[in-house]
């Protein structure tokens, strides 16, 4: 029986560098298929500050100032590598933006929309000729009009949200929703347990074998201990007791009834940073890589398919 | 002029890592433990080196400290994950000489779990129920001493409290932690009263006193005579001092940087486990030297290592404790009582953070796939790891016999040397990661990339912590009252262990790639970007 390869990460948040080491993993472990699992985009942007011909910016309380064409480069390249949108921009335009709600939203989704797209060409170069196909679904964080992005960008790659998609042939279906259950932040695409229930039993529906189902879902089952996130307080403070912090499993009940229910070969999610893992449901091998966007670090799932199994698998960080 | 903002944030969601600072210093400070580490300067430093200055001696050991913890430090945040040691060493020298070194650590540091445990019939346990037998003139806690330190009486208790910290660790993380920070307030607040017993004795007079009422008319003044007739040389000197203070350090505060074993916990990693070595190394340098100072207050430097060097050199006996010192003065039920509590509880705690520490090593092995995952299995109801807790007791038993029957292990007395042999992998591997993954190193947090003029201060700073290391292991050959008395029967017991870990992480990479066609050593390889 054919041996099946395929790839898994998730919650880039915006870091260029991440994504770009993401795609190496094909050639590094001769990938069939990349998988990500949402929350491509980044949570904020460093304004580079050009002051009398040089260019200054803060990363991470580090003062970083760049005095040639060639520096600001390797400033912008540094910025965007820990997920942050670099943007160069007078001492005024900064204060001005810091007062323009509306034209800060503007500016962030024309950082995402260039950010999005560099990203699909880049993927679709390097993965069109070595005949791999990239499936995707959004995040939680991931503003809505990325999909329209994701859904045109074309073969090689594949938006699977709300979608059932062959792969390997046919010989698994990826089932593709990219929502969380309800977080302290209200999120785009945070959506509630009975709708996340609702929607994975409807695409469930279309999957003649749910046995041979690779869930692509970015919240992670609940109580699983793919889903263990610090306990917040009404003002979304992390809540400490005797100087430690509390966790609670905040992972999503209907994907933990849908599994339990239909035993699917696979589960891959994402979505909690701090949790990564491989757990099994039951039959079904459930996989949360967790994220390190932050320190260019990527944490992806190398996977081995094999029929109606898993081969094996194995967590591949660099 | 208003600030120019930094940084523009567009609303996401945003969740962290979970212990913090204060949770880091806690495990530090009770890893390197109040209790235990709380005698040694008293009765063994002092007698060890007669004359040695003790406050010289911990000091010189804490700022040695500090570099190991510096280094330790940015281990973990360079590999912000459990076992972190183990992770970066694979990653940057070679995964089989790092997991052998790792496998090494982690077994040992179960079994050292056991002679820590050991340690409590075998030497708290006597201490207490003699000071309470000899104040309270009470027979029957006398004779309980002696069984307590017997092989027998080390076999039973030892078996239990294995069993005890084996339940406690059975419980959730955050129960654990708040069992942690008990002790370490009632650790403190220990020593607070023995602080007060100290500074409050009218004067050296009062403490002579004290110590004749209870040990014979005459004890006081004959003990450095004694001490000398056995052979103890008294030699006030700078150099043996520092040399002390090499050596001691690891002893002393051996644990002020295990939250780098998991490091994946907490947050902050750069910030918080620098933070946590160095505060707990400082607190606990901070703690015991000034109780030495009191002590001094009342009982010149000679007199403490006479009595250290009577019971560790003779036959005669000997009560060489500074909760003992504090018991004769302040004689009453609460105070002997509040001290024995707080001894025994955080003697649990000091063996409860080795459980902690070597689960989160066995974590990073199972992650790594080389030993089956489900020993890291985490119990859906108490969310603890139920399977590499009970592996690490079984270890500790282990150490429980080996102590009770004094083994070939000799399990804290050898700890130096084994722990620091497999130290130099990850220091090492430290030390030439700006050369060896130029690219890791320059993504990674301040502290691992910061620099002084051309050098990386990790190769700077790891360089002096190898040569520390290396000096430590030579000195476990030098001073065998400290190391032990390493001998051929130890030095197998390291080669073979080593080994073994050697073949496992072999034998597990063979297994993998031809059960799952997965090469193991994928998950060691640096991903370039495209």
């Amino acid at each position: 029986m054919a041996l099946f390869r395929l790839v898994f990460a998730s919650d880039f948040h915006g870091s260029d560098l991440v994504f770009r080491k993401f795609l190496r993993t094909v050639e590094l472990y001769q990938a069939q298929a990349l998988l990500i699992g949402g929350d491509l985009t980044g949570k904020a942007l460093v304004p580079i500050v050009r002051r009398n011909g040089t260019y200054e910016a803060e990363l991470a309380g580090v003062r970083h100032i760049a005095r040639t064409t060639s520096e600001l480069r390797q400033l912008e390249q540094l910025i965007a590598n820990v997920g942050y949108y670099p943007r160069v921009m007078d001492a005024e335009e900064v204060g001005a933006l810091a007062g323009d709600p509306a034209a800060l939203e503007a500016l962030f989704r024309s950082c995402i929309q260039s950010q999005i797209e560099h990203w699909l060409e880049l993927a679709a170069d390097y993965l069109r000729h070595r005949g791999v196909r990239l499936c995707v679904i959004p995040g939680n964080d991931d503003p809505p009009f990325i999909d329209t992005l994701l859904r045109s960008a074309g073969d090689p790659i594949v938006f699977a949200d709300g979608q059932c998609l062959p792969l390997a042939d046919g010989t698994y279906t990826v089932v593709g929703l990219g929502v969380s259950n309800p977080t302290p932040w209200n999120c785009p695409r945070d959506w509630t347990e009975e709708r996340i229930e609702e929607t994975l039993r409807r695409l469930l529906s279309h999957v003649p074998d749910p046995h041979s189902a690779i869930l692509l879902v970015h919240v992670p089952p609940y109580d699983s201990g793919l889903d263990l996130a610090p306990v917040l307080d009404e003002q979304l403070r992390i809540r400490y007791a005797g100087g430690q912090v509390l966790l609670q499993p905040v992972g999503s009940r209907a994907v933990r009834a849908i599994i339990e229910q239909f035993q699917p070969l696979l589960g891959l999610h994402g979505h909690i940073h701090e949790s990564p893992g491989f757990r099994r449901i039951g039959q079904t091998l459930c996989v949360n890589m967790g994220s390190e966007y932050g320190e260019g670090i990527l944490r992806a799932a190398v996977i081995n398919l094999e029929g109606r199994r898993i081969k094996g698998y194995l967590p591949a960080t660099g | 002029m208003t600030a120019v903002p930094r940084l523009f944030v567009r609303q996401s969601s945003g969740l962290v890592r979970t212990i913090s600072a204060f949770g880091a210093m806690v495990f530090g400070v009770h890893c390197i433990s109040l209790s235990s580490s709380g005698l040694i300067p008293f009765s063994w430093v002092a007698s060890v080196w007669p004359g040695a200055s003790i406050i010289g001696v911990l000091t010189v050991a804490m700022l040695l400290g500090l570099f190991h913890a510096y280094s330790y430090a940015a281990i973990g945040s360079a590999m912000p994950r459990s076992g972190a040691d183990y992770v970066l060493g694979s990653r940057v020298l070679h995964p089989t000489l790092a997991f052998a070194a790792s496998w090494v650590l982690g077994i040992f540091s179960g079994i050292v779990a056991g002679g820590l445990i050991a340690w409590i019939p075998g030497t708290a346990l006597p201490t207490l129920a003699r000071t309470i037998g000899i104040i309270f003139e009470n027979q029957a806690a006398v004779d309980f001493a002696s069984w307590s330190a017997s092989s027998t009486g080390i076999l039973v208790i030892g078996t239990i409290c294995v069993l005890v910290t084996w339940m406690t660790m059975l419980l959730p993380t955050q129960r654990i932690v708040r069992i942690l920070e008990v002790g370490f307030f009632l650790g403190v607040a220990a020593w607070i009263v023995i602080f007060i017993v100290l500074a409050t004795a009218p004067g050296p007079s009062a403490f002579q006193e004290a110590w004749d009422r209870f040990m014979g008319t005459g004890s006081y003044a004959s003990r450095i005579d004694l001490a000398v007739q056995a052979g103890m040389e008294y030699s006030p000197n700078v150099v043996i001092m520092t040399l002390a203070g090499l050596i001691m350090g690891f002893w002393i505060y051996y644990g002020y940087y295990i939250p780098t074993f998991f490091a994946g916990e907490v947050k902050d990693t750069q910030r918080n486990l620098l933070i946590g070595a160095w505060s707990s190394l400082l607190v606990t340098w901070a703690i015991f030297s000034f109780a030495n100072i009191l002590l001094e207050r009342l009982v010149p430097l000679k007199w403490i290592a006479a009595e250290g060097y009577l019971y560790n050199n003779t036959e005669t006996f000997a009560m060489p404790w500074i909760t003992f010192y504090a018991s004769i003065l302040a004689p009453n039920p609460l105070v002997v009582g509040l001290i024995t509590l707080a001894w025994i509880y955080t003697l649990i705690n000091l063996a409860q953070t080795y459980f902690f520490y070597t689960s989160r090593i066995i974590f990073s092995w199972a992650f790594d796939r080389i030993i089956p995952s489900g020993v890291a299995h985490v119990h859906p109801r108490w969310g603890s790891p139920v399977v590499a807790v009970s592996i690490i007791a079984l270890l500790a038993w282990v150490g429980v016999i080996d102590a009770a029957t004094r083994g070939i292990l000799a399990t804290q007395l050898h700890f130096v040397f084994f722990a620091v042999i497999t130290q130099l992998v990850p220091v090492l591997a430290l030390t030439l990661l700006p050369f060896l993954k130029p690219q890791l190193w320059a993504t990674a947090p301040r502290i691992v990339r910061a620099k002084v003029g051309p050098i990386p201060v990790i190769t700077l700073v790891g360089g002096i912590t190898l040569v520390y290391l290396v000096w430590m292991i030579v000195a476990s050959f030098l001073f065998p009252a400290v190391g032990g008395g390493i001998g051929m029967g130890t030095l197998a017991v390291f080669a073979v262990l080593f080994l073994i870990g050697a073949a496992v992480q072999r034998i597990a990479r063979w297994y993998r790639l031809r059960q799952e066609g997965i090469d193991l050593a994928w998950t060691f390889r640096e991903i370039p970007p495209v």
